[in-house]
């Protein structure tokens, strides 16, 4: 995969994760260790933040994909006063990505990150969070 | 204006052997402000405010051409809004300095205290890489500079004005941090560029004040909400933050409507709008035929003479396009906005290539606004513009959740202002508009399909 693919990634991460993300938190994480563990070509840059390693490149994908009405993104309000935001591709983002992975060739790179993904999922959100700021070295 | 303060000294003993210059750092200056009544100026810009970078800025409208076009009262400059948050970020501060006297977090206090300086000075410099007519020239800059204005403010801070800010104690790596958003304590550089700076702060009460929109905004009552939120030593993880109370939050959603209006019935009003792409369009044209024109554009010493009225002139003597816009521009005589969609699914099919390039909007619009005026050279018929609406940075509150991180407020109204649209719109000259039958809103959509089909990624 050639550099520049970010928005590519996004969708094919959002289409094979086959429910939707929950939590900004965690999509940040989620790129951050697909990067870093597992060597998926992202471009986007993270540095310390709070809560861990963060993109604000990554943060203006998505939102550029909610502008172009790709992505939803929902809330959960608790009672605590969290505020949780939930990713899922619209059914037009849903669209858009299945026609990108049917142009994919290289069927082992889709097969490959549909595991780091299945992977990812096992993992809680505290454990990211750690696994991400080793990832990145930041402690 | 200058005045001088009660109390100077000025006529102090021994005044007879000072130098000129050196009798004039005994004065305490004050600028009499609009927004904010009487702001003193700092000893170290006693000493450059009048050197030419700085003045400058007195000659360059905070608002752009939209006072030429819909705002005529839009004549306040950059250099009154630079003092202005260099004031509001000595008044934050001093603020956030008295309640840790209460709160006793005495690193953080020392640290606050001791940076002061340095935030005042990141608040006066960190607009002063504008070009004429501000946020006309800020694609062009990056076209031809590579750089954008803050990345050109922390230049000239370095090559100018290095030595005297030094001599007054204030280390330019950090003013220059400041600025960039780089500092390694966040909450310092987010008192001058985050979701609730003091710059947005200043700019919103300043150009409402001058656009004639007369919002109530209770100044201090905002500054007043604002806190640092962090325990224990590492001041790394110190954000700057909202006191956790109705008050505060209520105090922050009419900042953040008010941020939303101006955007929509302000800075992105339609016909101010078409004057800027059209100016922009007509200094494009220019560097490209006038080589000389390129050099003072892409060299920084000669970038920072251009005047909003040098330009104009410069431009009127550059071939044809740049003349007749910017004699267009004089007359009031506008391009004519003839298509404006949403630029997102359904609307238009988006590949990837293009969706990836989009992140860099400017510079789509330009490939486009070239495709759609084809085969025409050094003249733009037709102008293509796309607008990302702005959304609020995420805010947070002084409460720490069960790992020790700030929460983020809890606001239906500025989740409801959170949604990012994207608008493509497209300005074509009123005489080609007149010959030309074919331009009708479905052709252009169609045409802006089909350069959209054949995007490459890494075209723009």
């Amino acid at each position: 995969m050639k550099s520049k693919t970010d928005i590519l990634l996004l969708l094919l991460l959002l289409r094979l994760y086959k429910k939707p993300i929950v939590g900004r938190t965690r999509f940040q994480k989620i790129v951050c260790v697909l990067k870093e563990k597992f060597g998926v070509p992202f471009d986007y840059k993270f540095r310390a933040y709070y809560y861990g390693p963060y993109s604000k490149e990554l943060a203006d994908s998505l939102s550029l994909l909610q502008g172009t009405n790709l992505l939803n993104e929902t809330t959960d309000v608790f009672e605590v006063g969290v505020v949780r935001y939930n990713y899922e591709l619209t059914e037009k983002g849903k669209e858009t990505a299945d026609k990108i992975i049917s142009k994919i060739e290289k069927k082992k790179f889709l097969e490959e990150f549909e595991k780091n993904l299945s992977e990812i999922q096992q993992i809680p959100t505290t454990e990211l969070i750690s696994l991400s700021k080793k990832m990145c070295g930041i402690d | 204006m200058y005045l001088l303060a009660k109390g100077s000294n000025v006529l102090s003993k021994g005044l007879k052997n000072k130098h000129p210059r050196l009798m004039l750092m005994d004065r305490r200056h004050i600028v009499i402000d609009p927004i904010h009544g009487n702001i003193e100026m700092p000893r170290w810009l006693v000493r450059i405010k009048d050197e030419p970078s700085i003045r400058r800025m007195v000659n360059i409208k905070q608002l752009g051409l939209k006072a030429f076009i819909d705002f005529p009262g839009a004549i306040h400059t950059r250099y009154l809004h630079s003092l202005g948050t260099m004031h509001l970020a000595g008044k934050l501060i001093g603020l956030l300095v008295d309640k840790e006297e209460t709160k006793g977090r005495l690193d953080l206090k020392e640290n606050l205290t001791n940076n002061k300086n340095s935030l005042m000075a990141a608040g006066f410099f960190h607009d002063i890489g504008h070009g004429p007519f501000s946020h006309v020239l800020d694609f062009v800059l990056e076209k031809s500079l590579n750089m954008d204005h803050e990345e050109i403010a922390t230049k000239i801070v370095k090559s100018c004005f290095k030595d005297i800010l030094e001599e007054d104690s204030i280390p330019t790596d950090v003013v220059c941090q400041i600025i960039k958003a780089e500092h390694k304590y966040s909450f310092l550089s987010e008192i001058i560029n985050d979701a609730m700076d003091v710059d947005k702060v200043d700019y919103l009460i300043r150009d409402s004040y001058f656009v004639g929109l007369k919002y109530g905004f209770d100044l201090d009552h905002f500054l007043r909400q604002i806190t640092v939120c962090g325990v224990g030593e590492k001041l790394e993880e110190y954000k700057l933050v909202l006191e956790n109370t109705t008050e505060a939050k209520v105090s922050v959603e009419l900042f953040v409507l008010i941020w939303k209006a101006l955007y929509d019935l302000v800075y992105h009003v339609e016909s101010s709008r078409i004057a800027e792409k059209m100016l922009e369009k007509a200094i494009l044209v220019a560097i490209e035929v006038d080589k000389d024109f390129k050099k003072e554009m892409s060299k920084l010493e000669s970038y920072m003479r251009i005047s909003e009225h040098y330009l104009f002139e410069r431009l009127t003597q550059t071939g044809n396009f740049p003349g007749s816009i910017v004699d267009r521009i004089r007359r009031g005589d506008l391009y004519l906005q003839v298509f404006n969609e949403k630029l997102e699914v359904p609307n238009f099919d988006l590949n990837e290539d293009f969706l990836e390039s989009l992140r860099k909007h400017d510079f789509v619009s330009e490939v486009i606004t070239q495709k759609l005026s084809e085969p025409e050279s050094n003249h733009y018929s037709i102008i293509c513009d796309i607008i990302r609406t702005k959304v609020p940075k995420e805010i947070y509150v002084d409460e720490l959740d069960k790992e020790g991180e700030p929460l983020p407020i809890k606001s239906a109204v500025i989740d409801a202002l959170r949604k990012e649209e994207l608008s493509i719109k497209v300005y074509v000259e009123p005489e080609f508009l007149k010959k030309e039958e074919k331009i009708t809103e479905e052709n252009i959509k169609s045409k802006i399909q089909e350069i959209v089909d054949g995007w490459k990624k890494g075209e723009e």
